[in-house]
C-alpha cells in the first residue's frame, strides 16, 4: 500500500510472478470463478496492506502471501459452512475445482479431487511452487513434522488412486 | 515410463513419476490463468480505496466519539464551579449530546457519562 511505501514497479514485477499461481491455487480450492475472482482480489487487497507490501521483493514475500490466499480460502469455506447450518441444506460445497484445464488428465483430476483440502493443498505448495516444508508449515500453520506426515499420506493415497486407474507417468 | 506403483519408494510415494505427473498438472492450471487477470494497477487502486474506507470509518467512528464524551466531560465538570447555570443544562444534557455528536450510540454514551459525573457532584455536595 501506498502508506506502506510500496514500490509501483516492485509491485507490478510481484504480481506478474504470483497472481496467475495464486489464481490457479484459489480457483482449485474454492471451486467456483466468481468466488475466485472475489476470494483472488481480497488477498491482494490483503497483501498491499500489509508491511510485506513495502518489500515484494523479499523472498518470503511468496510464500506470505500464499499463507494469506490460504486463510482467505479458509474463511470463505467457514462461511459457506455457515450459511449452509442457516439455510439447513446440505448443498454439495464447491471445494474442489472444476478448475483443471480441460487438456489435464481427467483420472488425475478425479484422484486429486479425492484428496481433502489440504493434501491437495500441501501437494500445490510443494509441486508447483517449491516451498520446502519449513515454508510450508508457515503457510498452513502447522508444525513442519505435520507437514512430512501429511506430504507423505497425500503422496501415497494418490499414488495408489493413480495406480488404481492405472495412470502412468 | 514406469507405473506409479513400481515407483514408489519407502520416502516419497509414486516417486520422481508422481512428481512429474504433479508439477505437469499443476503448471497446467497455472497457465490456464494468465489470460485472466486483473491488472495490477486496479489491484492497488482497490487497496487504496478499502484502506481509505477503513481510515474514514475508523476516524468518523473517533471522532463521534470522543467529541460526545468530551462534551458530556466539560459540560458535566463545568457544573461543579456554576451549579446555578449548569442545572438547565444538564437536564438537556443527554439530547445536546445526541444531537451535538449526530450518532446516537456516542451520543447516549456522552449523555450517560455527562450524567454521571452530574450525579457525582450532587452526591458530594448532599455529603
Amino acid at each position: 500500500m501506498r502508506e506502506a511505501g510500496a514500490d509501483p514497479a516492485a509491485f507490478e514485477k510481484f504480481y506478474a510472478q504470483t497472481a496467475a499461481p495464486i489464481r490457479a491455487f484459489i480457483l482449485r480450492h474454492c471451486g467456483d470463478r466468481g468466488s475466485a475472482d472475489d476470494l483472488f482480489q481480497i488477498t491482494f487487497i490483503k497483501f498491499l496492506a500489509s508491511r510485506m507490501a513495502s518489500t515484494p521483493e523479499a523472498p518470503e514475500a511468496r510464500a506470505y502471501l500464499y499463507r494469506i490466499a490460504s486463510n482467505v480460502i479458509a474463511d470463505h469455506g467457514r462461511m459457506l459452512k455457515r450459511r449452509d447450518r442457516l439455510h439447513g441444506s446440505l448443498r454439495d460445497l464447491p471445494h474442489h475445482a472444476q478448475t483443471a484445464p480441460e487438456s489435464s488428465d481427467p483420472k488425475l483430476r478425479e484422484a486429486l479431487r479425492s484428496l481433502s483440502a489440504r493434501e491437495q493443498q500441501l501437494l500445490w505448495l510443494v509441486y508447483a511452487e517449491g516451498f520446502s516444508h519449513k515454508e510450508v508449515a508457515i503457510i498452513m500453520n502447522v508444525s513442519r513434522a505435520s507437514v512430512k506426515v501429511l506430504a507423505f499420506r497425500a503422496r501415497k493415497k494418490l499414488a495408489n488412486l493413480l495406480a488404481e486407474e492405472g495412470v502412468r507417468a | 515410463m514406469r507405473s506409479l506403483r513400481r515407483n514408489q519408494r519407502a520416502g516419497s510415494p509414486g516417486g520422481e513419476a508422481l512428481e512429474a505427473v504433479l508439477r505437469q498438472q499443476f503448471s497446467g492450471e497455472i497457465e490456464a490463468q494468465r489470460g485472466n487477470l486483473p491488472d495490477p494497477a486496479l489491484m492497488v487502486l482497490m487497496a487504496e480505496l478499502e484502506s481509505s474506507r477503513k481510515q474514514r470509518t475508523w476516524s468518523g467512528r473517533l471522532v463521534s466519539w470522543s467529541g460526545a464524551l468530551a462534551l458530556g466531560a466539560v459540560t458535566a465538570v463545568a457544573s461543579f464551579w456554576f451549579p446555578d447555570a449548569a442545572a438547565g443544562i444538564e437536564a438537556l444534557l443527554p439530547a445536546a449530546v445526541v444531537e451535538a455528536s449526530g450518532n446516537s450510540g456516542p451520543g447516549l454514551a456522552g449523555g450517560l457519562f455527562g450524567a454521571s459525573l452530574y450525579l457525582l457532584r450532587s452526591l458530594i455536595e448532599g455529603s
